[in-house]
This record gives C-alpha cells, sequence and structure tokens, in this order.
C-alpha cells in the first residue's frame, strides 16, 4: 500500500535520470544498427523492454521492502534452482550456457540471480548484532555469493559473473568489515593473483595484455578496442550526429548496440554528449547514496549500496572498457546497451532501491 | 502494517552502526568521483587532443573483409582435356557505404561502364540486405577501356573499384554445353534454401547440368583477407590473410573427340546424340541442338539475353537426351521382339503375312508398305509393323510393361545430372488412376510399335537398347567412376553418382539394387539377345530401314525408328507450312561392335523425317569417327593455352 507521504519521498532525480538514460539508449542503439538489417529492429524491442522495465519497477515499489526480505532467502534458493536448471537444459547462446528460451525471448537468469543475492546479502548482513562483521558473518555471507558465481562460471559467462563480486565487496566494506581483515583479504588477492594469471584462458590473458599495451596485437584481440577508442575519439567536441558515425555504421564496431553502445554514442554527440551521459550516472551514483545513508535501517542502506556496487562495477568496466582503460570482458552498460534481462533486471533493482527511499520516514 | 522482525535491525535507534556505514560510503563517493574525472580526461585525451588524428584514422578506416573468390574445380574429359577452366578477369565492384550522391553514381555507371540504369538497380535491389560495406559486382569482364575509366575516375568515384578474380570459361563455347549446365549468381531461393554450405549473396554457383549437380565439390572455399584501405578505397596494407582453395577437379566420362564430332553433325538440326559405353553406362558424348553459350552466363546474363534464350520455340536451355520426351517409334520393336521370345511368345521361326495392314479388333492398323511374308529377323530389318501388331496381341500390355520397365523406360535413369525427366511407360493401372478410363485393347495395339502414349527420352532409351546389346543392364553416368578424387576440401554433403541402381525385374516385379561397378549385374537371356541383335545387325547390313549407319569391316547393330507425331488422317488436313512442325521425329540407335559392343549410339532428330534417312547417317559418322583411326587429330580449340589455376 502506498501512502501519500511514501510518495513524496519518492526519489525523482534518481527516476528521472534512469528514465533519460533509458530513452536515449534506445535513440543510439537505433542510430548503431539502423543500417544493418539484421539488428534493425532491435531499438524498438528495446523500447519494449523498457516498458516492460517500468511495469516491472512499479510492482517492486508497491510492495513494502520488508516482505521481499522475509522470503530473500527462499527467493535466493528458486534463484540458485533457476541457474542450476540453465546449466542442464539451458540454451548456449554466444558460447555461454545461460539462456533459456521462451519463442523469441531469450531469458537469462544470471541478471535476476545478481540482484537477489544481493538482498539475500543485505539481509543477512542486517541481521547481525554487531556494526563490525566478523569472520563468521563474512565467510557465511562470502558463501552466499559463492554459490551463484559459481554457476555462472559453469555457465562459461565469466563477465557475468565477476559482477557477483563487487556486490560482496561493497556490502562487507559498508557493512563494517574489519581494517585488518581489509589488509589480510588485499594480501590474499595478491598472491592469487598470479595463480589466477597461470590458470586463465589464453584469451583472456590476450585481453588483459592489449589493454596493457595499446599497440599489441591491434588487428587481433585489440581490435575492438582499437576501433572503439577511434570512434570516440573521431566524435570531437559535439559528434558526427546521430546516424552519421562511419566507424559505427561500417561496421568496424563490433558489438555496437550492447557491450561498445558508449562508443557509439560518444562518437554520434562528441565529448560534450559524452560528459553528459557522465553526469547522468554521476547523478545516479550520489542518489544511490543519498538513500544509503537515509535508510531507515541498516537493511535498507545495505540494499541501496549492493545496487550501488553493481552498477558502478558496470559502468566503470564498461565504460572503461569502451576507452581502452579496462580489458575486455562483456558486460552491459545499465540501462543503455541493449539486453532484455538486463533492463529488466535493473529496473528491478532500481525499484528496490526507490521502495527504500520511499519507506524511510514510514512508522511501522 | 507490521512486519518488522526481530532479525532486522532498524539503524535509526543504533547511531554507531550507522557511524561506520557513512563513514565507509565516504570512500565510496570518493571512488565515484576519481572514476568519472578520470573517464572525462581520457574523452578530453582521445576526443579533442587527439580528436584530429582519430578523425583522419575514422576516415581512412580503413579495415576491410575482403572475400578471396575461390576457382571451382576444373572439369576435364576422360583423357584430361580441359573443357571448363577458370580465366582470370577484371571485375568492377560498387562499394555501397562510398555512394555519395546516389543519381551521380548511376549516371557514371550507365556513362562511362555502359550499364543501364534499371539493371543497376535491380542490382541493388537484390543486394539490399546485405551489410552496405559489403562490396557488389557491378560489372564482369572489364575491357580495357572499362579500366582505364574507372582507374581515372577514382578521385571523384571512389565507390566504384576493379578486382581481379577467376572467372568460369567454357573454352569450347556451346560445346556439351546442356551436359556442363553454367553457372550463375546465387539466387534469393538458393540464398534461403539451405542446399548449399554458407551461402552468401553474390555467390557463383552451377545454375544447371553438370555445375550443378557437383555444384558442392566444385566449389572449393573461398578464402579472406583483410586489408587496411584508405579514404578512395585503394589497399594500404594486408593485415591477414587466408589464401582461396580450388574446388575439386572433375574427370568426365566423355571423350572430347566423339563430342566434338557429334556436335558438329548436329550442327543445323534440331535433336540430340547421346553416346555411351554399353558395357558400363559411361556416357562419351551427350549432344544437344539448338545449344547456348555457357560463358554468356559466367555471372549475370543481361536480362534480355535471358528473355531471349527462355522465350526461343526452340528451347535451346533444354537437355533433350534426357528432358525431352518422344515417342520411341519403331525402336521400341527390339524391346518388342526382346520380350516377345522372353515369354515364348515368339520363335526365330515365327512369321507373318503383312499386306499393308491389318485388322485387329476390327480396326485397321497400318503398315508402311507390304512387306509380305515375313520372320522375325526380317520384321525387325524393315520394320514391319504387322508382325509387331501381331506380337503386341499376343503378349498383351501388361507383359509388355514389364519388360519395357526392367529395361528402364517409364522411369528416370538416375544418371548424375539434374532435371531428368521419366518418361512414361501406360498400364491399364496407370490409365485408370490418372484418366480414370479403361484400357483399350488398341491401345496395346499402338504400344506395340513405340506410339500410343509411350513416351521416352534419349538416355532411357540408350540405356535399354545397351542392356540389349551388352546383355547386362547399367546406369548411365557422366563422372568418371572411380573418379571423385580425395581432397581435403570435400565436404560430407558431396553428390558423387549413387554406388548403386535400382533395376525392376520382369519376372518378379521387384527392385533390386545393384552396385554400378558392373561387379554383380543383371543378366539378360543370351539366346534371346543374340536373335534379337542379330536382327538389328540385319537392319544395317542387310537391305534393312537403317542401312545408312552401315560401315565396312565393322558389324554394326542398329533399329530405326520414325514417330508419327500425328495421324496420317490429320496430316492430310495441314497446311505445307504446319506440316513440318508436325513431321515425324527420326531415330536411330545402335552399337558397334556386334560382340563385346563398346559404343552405343541415340540419335533422335526433331521432325528430321525417317529415322533411316536423317539419323542413321549420323550415327554411321559417329562409328567411323570412333573406331576408324584418323593419321591426324585436330582440335578446333579456342586457345592453346590453357590456364589451369
Amino acid at each position: 500500500m502506498l501512502t501519500r507521504r511514501m510518495i513524496s519521498n519518492f526519489d525523482w532525480a534518481l527516476f528521472l535520470s534512469i528514465l533519460i538514460v533509458s530513452g536515449l539508449s534506445v535513440v543510439f542503439i537505433y542510430s548503431a544498427s539502423f543500417t544493418s538489417h539484421m539488428i534493425g529492429d532491435f531499438w524498438q524491442r528495446q523500447l519494449f523492454w523498457i516498458v516492460v522495465g517500468l511495469i516491472v519497477m512499479m510492482t517492486v515499489i508497491y510492495v513494502d521492502y520488508h516482505i521481499f526480505a522475509e522470503y530473500s532467502y527462499l527467493l535466493y534458493f528458486v534463484s540458485l534452482a533457476g541457474l542450476v536448471y540453465v546449466l542442464l537444459f539451458g540454451r548456449v547462446i554466444n558460447n555461454t550456457q545461460g539462456w533459456l528460451v521462451f519463442g523469441s525471448v531469450h531469458i537469462q537468469p544470471a541478471e535476476f540471480a545478481k540482484v537477489i543475492s544481493l538482498f539475500a546479502l543485505a539481509r543477512f548482513f542486517s541481521n547481525n548484532d554487531r556494526e563490525i562483521l566478523d569472520w563468521r558473518a563474512l565467510t557465511i555471507g562470502a558463501g552466499l555469493m559463492v554459490l551463484p558465481i559459481a554457476l555462472v562460471v559453469l555457465q562459461h559467462d565469466i563477465g557475468t559473473a565477476l559482477t557477483f563480486v563487487p556486490v560482496f565487496a561493497g556490502l562487507s566494506f559498508c557493512g563494517g568489515v574489519q581494517k585488518k581483515v581489509m589488509i589480510a583479504s588485499l594480501v590474499i588477492v595478491l598472491i592469487a593473483a598470479p595463480v589466477l594469471w597461470i590458470n586463465l584462458k589464453d584469451y583472456h590473458r590476450e585481453r588483459i595484455r592489449s589493454m596493457l599495451d595499446p599497440d599489441y596485437d591491434v588487428k587481433g584481440i585489440g581490435y575492438q578496442t582499437a576501433q572503439s577508442k577511434i570512434a570516440i575519439g573521431s566524435g570531437r567536441v559535439l559528434g558526427k550526429g546521430l546516424k552519421q558515425g562511419s566507424q559505427s555504421q561500417l561496421g568496424f564496431l563490433p558489438g555496437r548496440h550492447t557491450d561498445f553502445i558508449f562508443s557509439v554514442m560518444a562518437e554520434n554527440i562528441g565529448f560534450v554528449g559524452a560528459n553528459g551521459i557522465l553526469i547522468l550516472y554521476l547523478i545516479i551514483c550520489f542518489r544511490l547514496i543519498h538513500i544509503a545513508r537515509d535508510a531507515k535501517e541498516r537493511l535498507g542502506s545495505l540494499i541501496a549500496i549492493g545496487v550501488l556496487s553493481i552498477w558502478l562495477f558496470h559502468v566503470i568496466i564498461n565504460v572503461g572498457m569502451a576507452l581502452g582503460l579496462v580489458p575486455v570482458i562483456g558486460i552491459p552498460l545499465p540501462f543503455f546497451s541493449y539486453g532484455g534481462s538486463s533492463i529488466i533486471s535493473n529496473f528491478m533493482a532500481l525499484g528496490l532501491v526507490l521502495n527504500v527511499g520511499m519507506r524511510r520516514y514510514v512508522n511501522q | 502494517m507490521r512486519l518488522t522482525s526481530d532479525k532486522i535491525r532498524g539503524l535509526g535507534g543504533n547511531s554507531s552502526a550507522n557511524k561506520i556505514l557513512v563513514s565507509r560510503l565516504k570512500w565510496i563517493e570518493w571512488l565515484i568521483i576519481v572514476t568519472f574525472i578520470l573517464f572525462s580526461t581520457r574523452l578530453w585525451q582521445l576526443q579533442i587532443i587527439e580528436g584530429g588524428r582519430n578523425t583522419k584514422l575514422a576516415d581512412q578506416n580503413g579495415i576491410r573483409n575482403i572475400t578471396l573468390m575461390a576457382p571451382r574445380g576444373v572439369i576435364v574429359d576422360r583423357k584430361g582435356r580441359p573443357l571448363v577452366i577458370n580465366q582470370p578477369s577484371y571485375n568492377a565492384y560498387l562499394m555501397r557505404d562510398r555512394i555519395k550522391n546516389r543519381t551521380e553514381t548511376l549516371q557514371y555507371l550507365s556513362q562511362g561502364l555502359r550499364l543501364p540504369e534499371e539493371d543497376v538497380l535491380l542490382r541493388l535491389e537484390k543486394f539490399r540486405s546485405a551489410p552496405s560495406f559489403q562490396p557488389i559486382v557491378i560489372k564482369e569482364a572489364l575491357s580495357i577501356n572499362d579500366i582505364a575509366f574507372i582507374e581515372s575516375h577514382q578521385v571523384e568515384h571512389p565507390e566504384v573499384r576493379i578486382t581481379h578474380e577467376p572467372r568460369r570459361f567454357y573454352p569450347y563455347g556451346s560445346l556439351a554445353a546442356h551436359l556442363i549446365g553454367y553457372v550463375g549468381e546465387i539466387s534469393e531461393s538458393q540464398l534461403r534454401g539451405g542446399d548449399l554450405p554458407d551461402p552468401k549473396p553474390g555467390d557463383i554457383v552451377g545454375k544447371a547440368g553438370l555445375e550443378k549437380q557437383y555444384n558442392t565439390l566444385l566449389m572449393g572455399k573461398d578464402g579472406k583477407k583483410r586489408v587496411v584501405v584508405n579514404s578512395l578505397g585503394r589497399e594500404i596494407s594486408e593485415l591477414s590473410r587466408q589464401d582461396p582453395i580450388i574446388g575439386t577437379q572433375l574427370t568426365l566420362t566423355l571423350d572430347l573427340d566423339l563430342q566434338l564430332a557429334a556436335e558438329r553433325l548436329l550442327e543445323d538440326k534440331t535433336g540430340t546424340v547421346v553416346a555411351l559405353n554399353p558395357q558400363n553406362g559411361e556416357v562419351l558424348a551427350m549432344a544437344s541442338h539448338p545449344a547456348f553459350d555457357p560463358n554468356s552466363f559466367a555471372s549475370h546474363i543481361s536480362v534480355r539475353d535471358w528473355q531471349e534464350l527462355l522465350s526461343n520455340a526452340d528451347h535451346p536451355l533444354q537437355n533433350r537426351a534426357l528432358q525431352s520426351m518422344f515417342s520411341p517409334g519403331s525402336v521400341f520393336k527390339v524391346i518388342m521382339a526382346f520380350a516377345g521370345l522372353e515369354e515364348n511368345v515368339l520363335t526365330p521361326q515365327t512369321s507373318v503375312i503383312c499386306s499393308g495392314g491389318a485388322y485387329i479388333y476390327g480396326n485397321l492398323f497400318h503398315c508402311h508398305k507390304v512387306h509380305g511374308f515375313v520372320n522375325l529377323n526380317r520384321a525387325i530389318a524393315a520394320s514391319c509393323n504387322v508382325f509387331f501388331y501381331n506380337l503386341g496381341k499376343n503378349l498383351g500390355i501388361e507383359r509388355i510393361a514389364r519388360h519395357a520397365m526392367q529395361l528402364g523406360l517409364g522411369r528416370k535413369t538416375n544418371i548424375d545430372l539434374p532435371d531428368e525427366k521419366s518418361g512414361l511407360f501406360p498400364t491399364p493401372e496407370w490409365k485408370e488412376r490418372i484418366q480414370g478410363e479403361k484400357w483399350f485393347a488398341g491401345e496395346t495395339i499402338s504400344v506395340a510399335i513405340g506410339q500410343g502414349s509411350v513416351t521416352v527420352t534419349p538416355i532411357q532409351l540408350a540405356k535399354a537398347i545397351s542392356a540389349i546389346a551388352s546383355g547386362k543392364i547399367s546406369q548411365p553416368h557422366v563422372l568418371l567412376h572411380p573418379a571423385v578424387p580425395t581432397n581435403p576440401t570435400d565436404t560430407p554433403q558431396k553428390k558423387s553418382p549413387a554406388d548403386l541402381f535400382t533395376v525392376l525385374h520382369a519376372d518378379t516385379n521387384k527392385e533390386t539394387q545393384y552396385p554400378m561397378d558392373g561387379s554383380q549385374t543383371v543378366l539378360l537371356s543370351d539366346r534371346n539377345r543374340q536373335i534379337v541383335v542379330r536382327g538389328m545387325w540385319s537392319v544395317v547390313n542387310e537391305g534393312g530401314t537403317g542401312g545408312a549407319a552401315r560401315i565396312t569391316g565393322l558389324d554394326v547393330c542398329g533399329k530405326t525408328g520414325t514417330a508419327q507425331l500425328i495421324s496420317l488422317k490429320g496430316k492430310s488436313k495441314l497446311t505445307e507450312g504446319e506440316k513440318s512442325r508436325f513431321e515425324h521425329n527420326a531415330w536411330f540407335v545402335g552399337f558397334a561392335p556386334r560382340d563385346n559392343p563398346e559404343l552405343m549410339i541415340v540419335v533422335m532428330v526433331e521432325h528430321g523425317g525417317a529415322g533411316g534417312r536423317a539419323s542413321a547417317p549420323i550415327a554411321g559418322a559417329l562409328f567411323r569417327e570412333y573406331f576408324v583411326p584418323k593419321p591426324s587429330d585436330s582440335l578446333p580449340l579456342q586457345q592453346t593455352t590453357i590456364d589451369v589455376p
């Protein structure tokens, strides 16, 4: 039930920023794909997913998040079951066995598992009596995240699996992990990194190397990054205008409506436009921090922090990748890249955060 | 609404917990600020500082994927002489993504390269669904003038580029055009059809004949290269390259000398010649006239030429050897005689008196002349209808049909060429099913002399008479066996001639499969076969109807056929002009030598008149060509050096 007070606490700045970003995504997906008949109608589908996302968001807002909290562990296990299901019966798309196919609709359960896992972890960390997370809480919390990560890794979707990590990092950091634990973890990561490097697949290693050395193998693995940088750079101050991006339209830019949509945008509307988009993301991040700070209780704060962690991570990796600062990992830019599952799960997360923000003063 | 559980701790009452969380959020705020400053700086660097350089890179960009067309496999005759090769050709490509002004480009192409605007528009329409960065062929086999024109206008019209590619070349022009077929640009339906592995718009594929039948084998594998091109579309450097792999070479059973002779003999006629080895079914020559020049199809034929070929009343695209169905006429008497002997309805001594016709079932059936007293041998030699009317009456349609079908009439021979017709052998059961009418006894009498509803293709007749000549039923085929070479480009979907062929047995009415290599085969009764062959020998050598095929020193056997297209009564009503269109079809079917025959020849001249006059001399000339050695063989080759890439 929504009261007038709740509605007056609706975070319009956050909502409108996201609505603008989503609207622009349709424009740039159209701009990136109108020449190609293969992906010609992607902008229409994106629009459809945004509408579906808004409905999901409103549904989530309507129900008090404490009710979700009651069922968070149940939801968590349902999402794990979903991941196991796709592992056994899922369809392989782009080398990833993470897809459920209903007619022409492809659903990636991992995207939803991410939001649900976040919720379960926030709930678990908010249970803790103390403000400081001890080893035990941290270990169980880590366990909560390791299960879905492992299942997603088994689908060969390393990119998506990686996006679970910042949820744990963000929640445990703000949840009150002790400094000494942080230092210890850092040491462990430093020791584990070389081991991980050795065990990485060759093409993952190549990607990291091509990022560190920009001239390394321009025609091969560095091709995407090189083309993306040319696309962004050739946009200059004001951009070439919509549909005018020669880089994107010539097909030099791979994944131009999904992972490299930022490059298309920067080529089309230049430095001024790209910074405008960055500012919108900046507003979104700061609104999330605001909600986290003003939440009614620890649970609400942690939910907002979890969502912030996910989005921030996606923005850093995706934009960093387009700018040639981060290795090429196929993860979408929230509300901007084409993709139904990502759009809907992000609107679901937005619903949760708005939910927290609206109920901050409500007496129960 | 009460929901708070004890487990969920509020922040409000616990300010110390709030403190840590809030202080840690400060850290995250800093992380966000630093990240966004870093991003903005990087954008500044790429777009403002390096903007000019990146713009230039984008303009030159640059990197294009170019398909390197794989040459199709070469086709050679049984002695390795090339019949189809590839020739380097300069083609003009249009790069649609570089068109600045459509009208200007169309004007440029129509004036400079003499391409009609509507042709160019049609091609653009055809490639509408292909990505715009994919270049499309706009004109093939450019002349020196065309090349000079394009080169000198590169600056104003960078959208047109010259590429050098292999092009299908048929050095003998229309020779064996129907058998070899032709190639052309892949059609819309083939693109969607899924018969071809990995089809792309613009691919050159086989459209008819062997080019179609063995397309997958012949196609090879296209290569590709990635090059950096400048804003004029010129290649600056090559980044990577994967060379194309040539298609598989096909060795045919065809004998070029015999084929050339057959083509020459048919030159001014409408008809077909099929020559094969009766022992194993290897096709040595197959000519069909009128013909066409497959070179004119090699990529895209102009709309006008195509319409002309399609609308020509003589159907030059039709392979008459296997796509035209004719009444076999008197040639069928050979099969009748064999069936009669097999069924013990007939002995060599069986005789009738021919008085120029006979009343059977109350109707008068004509003979072409009064033969008087005729036995079996004489009946074959002189082609007496009355003898075979009686035989037909005694055998009955069922038994005739069984033997005709065992020899392969009324069904496809399954030769390894596309679009074969099956012909028709009528039975009462067939008539009941298709026409819903009862079989008239009189129809059997017409069938007995190869008229009525019986239709055959020349290749079928060649197969059937080969069986009588050699004693074994074999499968006609064009690809030399075992000729499909093991080649790394072979794909599993390759179409090789079936290793087995089917024979319908006359006695059991069941189908059985036999290997094509002849290791196991249906043998015909030698005694009865020899009697029929003796009759066919008389046709040519003892004053029979086929004397024109006679060659001294060679035992040629044969049978003429003069198939009516219209009844004698009907013919008398026609005007002179119409008469030529309804003139009889002339058959000659023959083989040599009499024992262990090596060459089987079927000649059909449409509206040629009497088989003995129109077709037998052609067969005779071919037997001479094949068996009589010539001092010097000179080939009328169009070019002397042949590049085999």
